[in-house]
């Protein structure tokens, strides 16, 4: 038989996270309590997209860890959640000199999927590997992160 | 050959298998999909359909 299955996928394990952002040149900073963004709340973007509409301000900058990547000073930081798992938050602000939250995105994309999908492929590609599988990443042409496992 | 492709897309995956002998499949994929997160959905792939139904004509 054969199925298929829809996972959301969430950040659980940190040592997949670091498998996840190695490619990228990301190191990951296990107790850092900060993560470097703009440094005070301005309350001047009101997009749906921004993080004051799901997180309080006063944590804006907090985390439990961090990540870094080498050419952007600005940081992801990894918020545990209840449930054990990491909500990865990030400024996208700016795109030049020392406020560059932008170039996380071009990284990463908007709203880090994409660091998200590594770490799905990451944890796929270690646990079918344990399964016996040959488990390889692939990168198909509309840019899908695939992990293929055979055996 | 039993294959296992996840498709990983904005924060999901979709993980689809072939190639396995009864419910063998959600057998290896049960620890994975559990590992990864919440499961939103799991349907059996035309395949498995097929599957079924000739196991139906051959009882016939």
């Amino acid at each position: 038989m054969s199925h298929v299955a829809d996972v959301d996928v969430k950040l659980l394990d940190l040592d997949d996270v670091e498998a996840a952002i190695k490619p990228y040149g990301g190191t990951l900073i296990r107790g850092k309590k900060t993560h470097r963004w703009y440094g005070r709340f301005e309350n001047d973007w009101q997009d749906q997209r921004a993080a004051v509409n799901r997180r309080d301000p006063a944590t804006f900058g907090k985390c439990d860890h961090a990540i870094s990547f080498p050419g952007i000073n600005y940081e992801i930081g990894l918020c545990r959640n209840a449930d054990g798992s990491y909500t990865p938050v990030y400024d996208s602000y700016g795109n030049y000199s020392t406020h560059d939250g932008q170039k996380l995105e071009q990284l990463l994309g908007v709203g880090l999927t994409k660091l998200v999908d590594e770490y799905g492929c990451a944890v796929t590609l270690r646990m079918m590997a344990m399964e016996g599988f040959l488990a390889e990443r692939v990168v198909d042409a509309n840019g899908d992160i695939l992990a293929v496992c055979t055996r | 050959m039993e294959t296992v492709i996840a498709r990983f897309k904005g924060g999901k995956v979709t993980i689809e298998t072939a190639g396995f002998v009864g419910t063998s499949c959600q057998e290896a994929t049960a620890a994975l999909e559990k590992a990864l997160g919440e499961k939103t959905a799991d349907r059996p792939t035309d395949e498995a359909y097929r599957a079924e139904s000739h196991e139906i004509q051959e009882q016939r």
